[in-house]
């Protein structure tokens, strides 16, 4: 295990200082988006980042890519701190670090063909590069994300879902990155495309030794992906570890949840037992672990202390008071 | 086997009148609905499986022609009055949507849009009215309803908010409920409370429910019947265990391959290769043709027949799996009444 991580996060966390409630009798209140959270992805890895809307997975995306100012932690990107906006090591850095979002659509600009789009990156980092290099480039990684010349000189709205994702792929690949943030790269996609574009991302992996983050709800998606998973519930990690076996045997009671909420077309009219409820107020979650509220299990010590991330014999980590009880149920 | 279904379309057509040229987004669609059935349409976006409930109801625009008939227990829907189409939508047939926060008036107390639905649709009012809207509202789950009542829509959370839509939906005591994608813009918990909830409300009243999604997965549980659409036909139309188990149109079984599994061995997704063509520009022949894997000749250039497996079972293809030969062989030969029943509409012709 001499090999080292290409990301590092250690305890980032991230509050919004905002107003909460109604005008007149609104306050000031403290929203704790990401509450110290630490990660870390391998080189050509995939972490899988799941949640419900609001539990900080996409808040955490932008501050792994130093896109928002953690309000304390810190991250390194192969071994060195996120440099400082703006400065040379900041631009070289950023070159191997990028972003795709979920909405192709709005992620690109609707007025200017997508091969110039594609290319955009390549003026700004290297702008001496001669223009046959330039179009040999643009052309490389669009036949590797599986677009023809045909669709260069095209707009984003003469393109079809599947194809303006793989145009914001490609974007993000001209410069050669090592780490892909995906922000729910997917979910605007119909079921037929989705499986296209999933299949992409695992061979420009194998290729090119991609690293991704890989952000989603869709916990299907994420089986299918990733090696690592970490589940967030209200700004914090309830349960991180191996892909497989926290799918197979999810621990918390948070993730089993989650599981048993996904309707699959194997499994028909299962009894399964649902979470009771809507997700707490960020801004006023309750006392020791926040997930309490509608947790079965929960006792009156999960009331009082906040469970601590800790690590399973089989190397996962869960923040739950009963984890090792948790185990005895599973099994028996 | 002679119940009289409750919803009766026979060739449903929609074309979209776009100033230069129309656009077929509906081909004829046929389509029985039981009384307490629970149906599902399933399909990608653009495959016409919202149009088809908003054709029938007469919520699309005026430039949408619609063709053909939707008979509500033997009364015509289609062509006739807003007037008497009133007494129908909303009463006899509801309809949730999947964004249940703009379809709610942010100005307004839910109380009040509950008890407009009842004044409207029963002539409830005063005390009564706020009586049975706290009723509507304890019965779709929400805790200290009469309370609530006095919330406005952004007082509550997403699954709150399709909880009341649900609430308004069943103020006129409808007998039939089309959910279109009821919980796409939900969390996934949300969304397992939300359909339990349609399923625990069907069980009691009876009601029969439409349930609309792109989710298989959704489909799958919630529903006894399901029909597969794909650019504005009906591909396959088979009871849920029987589309799951034994999918005979290449289609359904392209989307099921596509589906990541939750547990066993992690394999690569089949995609469907290409995408879904656009309504001005379908292929000639079978829409699915170009993505599918099994096409033969015949696929690219005649539109496949129709073939009726049971009473509530068909599929459209030329070469369905599952299926006894000798029925396909005989659907198989050309049938030219068939054929002009489902017009190619191509934009070259209209335009020219």
């Amino acid at each position: 295990m001499t090999v080292r991580p290409l990301l590092e996060a250690r305890n980032l966390a991230r509050h919004f200082a905002i107003r909460h409630g109604n005008w007149p009798r609104s306050r000031k209140a403290l929203l704790r988006a990401v509450d110290g959270i630490s990660l870390t992805v391998m080189p050509g890895r995939t972490l899988g980042l799941v949640g419900e809307s609001g539990c900080g997975k996409s808040t955490t995306g932008r501050l792994l890519l130093g896109l928002m100012e953690p309000t304390a932690g810190t991250v390194r990107f192969d071994g060195q701190p996120l440099a400082r906006a703006g400065t040379t090591e900041w631009r070289a850095q950023r070159q191997l670090m990028q972003m795709v979002y979920q909405d192709p659509l709005g992620a690109l600009d609707r007025r200017l063909p997508v091969a110039k789009q594609i290319g955009e990156a390549l003026e700004i980092h290297h702008p001496a590069m001669p223009s046959a290099e330039h179009a040999r480039r643009v052309a490389e990684v669009m036949e590797a994300v599986g677009l023809q010349a045909h669709h260069g000189p095209r707009y984003p709205h003469e393109l079809s879902g599947g194809q303006r994702q793989r145009v914001v792929l490609a974007r993000a690949l001209i410069l050669e990155p090592r780490l892909l943030v995906c922000d729910e790269p997917i979910s605007a996609l119909d079921v037929s495309i989705q499986a296209q574009v999933v299949n992409l991302l695992l061979d420009l992996q194998e290729r090119l030794g991609l690293a991704y983050v890989f952000i989603s709800h869709d916990l299907r998606v994420v089986r299918q992906i990733s090696h690592e998973v970490a589940v967030m519930y209200l700004g914090r990690i309830v349960e991180y570890g191996e892909a497989e076996a926290l799918f197979h045997a999810p621990q918390h009671p948070y993730t089993r949840a989650l599981l048993a909420a996904i309707p699959t077309v194997a499994r028909r009219q299962a009894d399964i037992s649902l979470l009771e409820g809507d997700p707490p107020d960020p801004v006023d979650p309750p006392s020791g672990c926040t997930f309490r509220s509608r947790c079965s299990r929960a006792q009156s010590l999960c009331a009082q202390s906040v469970p601590a991330l800790k690590p399973l014999s089989d190397g996962r980590h869960v923040a739950c008071h009963f984890a090792d009880s948790n185990t005895a149920v599973a099994a028996a | 086997m002679t119940i009289t279904p409750l919803v009766q379309m026979r060739g449903l057509t929609v074309d979209f009148d776009q100033g230069r040229h129309v656009t077929r987004a509906l081909h004829g669609i046929d389509l029985d609905v039981a009384p307490g059935e629970a149906l599902g349409l399933v399909g990608e976006s653009g495959s016409g499986k919202s149009v088809t409930w908003l054709a029938a109801l007469g919520l699309l625009p005026g430039r949408a022609r619609i063709r053909g008939s939707v008979k509500l227990d033997g009364m015509e829907l289609i062509g006739v009055a807003g007037r008497q189409l009133d007494a129908v939508r909303g009463r006899r047939v509801a309809m949730i949507f999947q964004d249940p926060s703009s379809s709610l008036n942010p100005v307004m107390r839910i109380g009040r849009q509950i008890g407009e639905a009842l004044r409207l649709h029963r002539g409830l009012t005063g005390a009564a009215g706020e009586a049975e809207a706290g009723r509507l509202l304890d019965r779709v789950g929400i805790a200290n309803a009469r309370r609530r009542l006095q919330d406005y829509p952004h007082e509550m959370s997403g699954g709150m908010n399709q909880r009341v839509m649900i609430a308004m939906a069943l103020a006129g005591e409808p007998d039939l409920l089309i959910a279109d994608e009821p919980t796409t813009a939900l969390d996934a918990t949300v969304q397992a409370q939300i359909l339990r909830l349609l399923q625990e409300i069907r069980r009691d009243s009876g009601m029969a429910m439409v349930l609309i999604s792109h989710d298989l997965g959704v489909v799958a549980e919630n529903v006894e019947r399901v029909c597969v659409m794909y650019a504005g036909r009906l591909v396959e139309t088979a009871a849920a265990a029987h589309l799951f188990e034994r999918p005979r149109h290449p289609y359904t079984r392209g989307l099921l391959a596509a589906l990541p599994a939750l547990d066993g061995p992690r394999e690569r997704l089949a995609a469907i290769p290409g995408s879904v063509p656009e309504p001005w520009n379908l292929p000639a022949g079978c829409a699915f043709a170009p993505r599918c894997g099994e096409a033969e000749t015949a696929c690219h250039h005649m539109a496949p027949p129709d073939i009726p497996i049971t009473g509530h079972e068909r599929v459209l293809c030329f070469r369905p799996r599952y299926a006894p030969e000798a029925l396909v062989a005989h659907h198989r030969q050309p049938q030219p009444a068939n054929v002009a029943d489902m017009p190619v509409l191509r934009r070259t012709e209209i335009s020219a």
